[in-house]
C-alpha cells in the first residue's frame, strides 16, 4: 500500500532522512519510533504528501506522490487520513464543521447524509452529540479524538498518525490505542503510527520500524524488535540512559 | 613587543575579517530574503487569481471576508478620513480666507481627499487592522498544523485561505475608499464653514474643480492597495516560522510591508493616472 525508496530529505542545512525504505503491505499497522528529533513526524508528512522530499519516491498504491504537482497530490490525499499530535482542529469553525469539512466539499452527499456520518463517527471515537460544541471547549485528549473523526470521515484507505498519545493521561492513552484497533479491525485500514509510547506500539502494531540517525535501522515484528540484539534498538526500548544513544542525539 | 603587537594585529585582521565576512552573509540572507518573499508573494498571488477566475472560490467566505474587513472596519475609516479632511481643510481655509480665494477651499479640499488622502488613509488603516490579521490569523493557523490539516483534507490554503481574502479585499477596499472621500470632504466642508468659508461656495467649488474621473482614479488605486495588503498578509502569514514570536514577527512584517508597497505604488500610479 506504501513504499518508500530511498528517500533524502535536509532541512536547512541539516540532514533529516538519508536512504530511508520502507514498505507496507494493505491493512497493516506499522508504528515508526525513534528518539526526539530523529526525523519520525517529517517521515510521516513526506508520506502525507505534505513536505517534500529531496528526492526518492513514495507510493500511495500506484501513485508517486513525491513526483506530483499540490492539485494531484490533493486527490491522493483524500484517500489518507492524518491524525495530528495535538488535533490541529480549524478552531474557527465547530466539531461538526470539521468533522464534515470534506464530506461538505468532495463527497456528493445531502445534508442529511452529511449529517448522520458526522453523527456516527463522533460516536465511534466516543464523543456523540459534540457536534455544536467549538475546540476551544474540548480537552487535548477530546480535540485528537474529532481529529480522529475529522480523519475518518471520508473513510480513508490509510490513516496517519502523528503521536497520537503524547501529553494524555494513562486512561486516554488506553481509549486512543483501542480506538486505532477498532480502525484497524473494523475498518481495515493501513495504519502508520509515530510514537515513541512503547507500550501503545507494541500492542497495536503488526510492524515496528525504528528510525535512527535518519535511516531505518531495524523493521520487524514486535516480538522481533523485543529481542532484538542491536546495541541501540535496546537502549531505546529499554529506555535506559547508557549506550549509543546520546542525549540530544538528532539525526 | 613585535610579536605582541603582530599577536594582536592578527586578532584585529581576523576580527575584521569574521566582521566582513559576517556582514556580507548578512546581506546575502536579506538579499535572499527579498528575492524569497517576492517570488513566494508571486506564486501565491498567481495561484489565487487562477482560482478566483476559474470561480473556485466560496461565495460565503469570501461574503463572511467582506463583512470581517469590509464592513467592521467603517468606524475605523469613518474617524480617520473624516479628521484628516477637516485638519486639510483647516489649513486651506484659514490660507485661503486670508488671501481671498476662500472660494477654492472645496475645490482644493475635495480634490485632495479624493485622489489621495480617502485611498492611502483608508488602505493604511486596512492594512494595520485587516493585514495584520490575514497574517496573524493564517500564521496562527500554520504553527498549530492547522494548514497541514487543510492540506492533508484536500485543500489548498490559497483556495480555502487567500482567494476569499484577496478578493474580499479588492471589492471592499474601494467601497471604505467611497465611504472616505464622502466623510473626508464632509469633515472638510464643517472646518471651512467654521473658519468662514461659505457652505454654498464650498459646495460650488468642490463641483468645479472634483471630476468623476478623480473619485474613479482613486477608488482604482485603492483596487492595487488592496491587492497589496491581502496578498502580502497571506505571504507573511503561511511564511510563518517558529510559534508565537514567529507569529507576531510576521504579523509586524505584514503591516510594514504592506504600508511601503501602498506609499511606493501610490507614487507610481498617480504620477500614471494624473501627470
Amino acid at each position: 500500500m506504501i513504499t518508500v525508496r530511498k528517500l533524502e530529505y535536509t532541512s536547512d542545512t541539516k540532514k533529516v532522512l538519508h536512504d530511508v525504505n520502507l514498505r507496507i503491505e494493505t491493512g497493516e499497522t506499522v508504528s515508526i519510533m525513534g528518539v526526539s528529533g530523529s526525523g519520525k513526524t517529517t517521515l510521516l508528512k513526506i508520506i502525507a504528501g505534505l513536505v517534500c522530499p529531496d528526492s526518492g519516491q513514495v507510493f500511495i498504491a500506484k501513485d508517486d506522490i513525491a513526483s506530483m504537482s499540490e492539485d494531484d497530490v490533493n486527490k491522493v490525499r483524500r484517500k489518507l487520513g492524518v491524525v495530528f499530535q495535538y488535533g490541529a482542529l480549524f478552531d474557527s469553525l465547530t466539531v461538526y464543521d470539521n468533522v464534515a469539512f470534506a464530506l461538505k466539499r468532495y463527497a456528493d452527499l445531502s445534508k442529511t447524509e452529511i449529517d448522520d456520518i458526522v453523527e456516527e463517527k463522533l460516536t465511534l471515537v466516543g464523543l456523540p452529540g459534540t457536534q455544536k460544541m467549538m475546540p476551544s471547549q474540548l480537552s487535548g485528549g477530546m480535540q485528537k479524538r474529532v481529529g480522529m473523526a475529522r480523519a475518518i470521515a471520508m473513510n480513508p484507505d490509510v490513516l496517519l498518525y502523528d503521536e497520537p498519545t503524547s501529553g494524555l493521561d494513562p486512561v486516554m492513552t488506553g481509549i486512543i490505542d483501542d480506538l486505532m484497533d477498532e480502525m484497524h479491525h473494523k475498518l481495515g485500514v493501513t495504519s502508520v503510527i509515530v510514537s515513541h509510547a512503547l507500550p501503545s506500539i507494541f500492542r497495536i502494531s503488526d510492524r515496528i520500524a525504528m528510525l535512527h540517525d535518519g535511516s531505518i535501522m531495524a523493521f520487524g515484528t514486535p516480538d522481533e524488535i523485543k529481542g532484538s540484539d542491536d546495541p541501540i534498538v535496546r537502549q531505546f526500548i529499554r529506555g535506559e540512559s547508557k549506550g549509543p544513544i546520546q542525549p540530544g542525539h538528532i539525526a | 613587543m613585535a610579536g605582541f603587537y603582530s599577536h594582536w594585529g592578527v586578532i584585529v585582521a581576523n576580527g575584521l575579517e569574521s566582521a566582513v565576512f559576517a556582514s556580507e552573509r548578512a546581506i546575502y540572507t536579506q538579499i535572499y530574503k527579498f528575492f524569497g518573499f517576492f517570488g513566494d508573494a508571486a506564486g501565491i498571488a498567481a495561484d489565487a487569481l487562477k482560482r478566483i477566475v476559474k470561480g473556485d472560490v466560496s461565495v460565503r467566505d469570501t461574503l463572511n471576508q467582506m463583512a470581517l474587513i469590509g464592513v467592521n472596519s467603517v468606524p475605523i475609516v469613518l474617524v480617520t478620513t473624516a479628521f484628516s479632511g477637516a485638519v486639510l481643510s483647516l489649513y486651506t481655509a484659514q490660507l485661503f480666507v486670508q488671501y481671498g480665494v476662500s472660494n477654492l477651499v472645496g475645490g482644493g479640499v475635495s480634490m485632495s481627499v479624493a485622489r489621495e488622502l480617502a485611498p492611502v488613509l483608508t488602505a493604511i488603516v486596512v492594512a494595520a487592522r485587516a493585514g495584520s490579521a490575514i497574517a496573524a490569523e493564517i500564521g496562527t493557523m500554520k504553527v498549530t498544523e492547522q494548514i497541514d490539516a487543510l492540506r492533508s483534507l484536500g485543500t489548498s490554503p490559497i483556495q480555502y485561505l487567500v482567494a476569499p481574502r484577496l478578493l474580499a479585499l479588492v471589492i471592499m477596499l474601494p467601497v471604505l475608499t467611497m465611504i472616505g472621500i464622502v466623510v473626508g470632504t464632509y469633515g472638510g466642508y464643517l472646518v471651512s464653514v467654521s473658519k468662514g468659508v461659505t457652505g454654498s461656495s464650498f459646495i460650488e467649488s468642490t463641483r468645479i474643480w472634483l471630476t468623476v474621473r478623480d473619485v474613479v482614479m482613486g477608488l482604482i488605486k485603492t483596487i492595487f492597495f488592496g491587492f497589496f495588503i491581502a496578498i502580502v498578509g497571506s505571504q507573511q502569514g503561511l511564511s510563518v516560522k517558529g510559534g508565537a514570536a514567529g507569529v507576531g514577527k510576521n504579523t509586524m512584517n505584514a503591516v510594514v510591508i504592506s504600508m511601503i508597497l501602498i506609499y511606493v505604488s501610490n507614487y507610481f500610479l498617480a504620477d500614471l493616472m494624473f501627470s
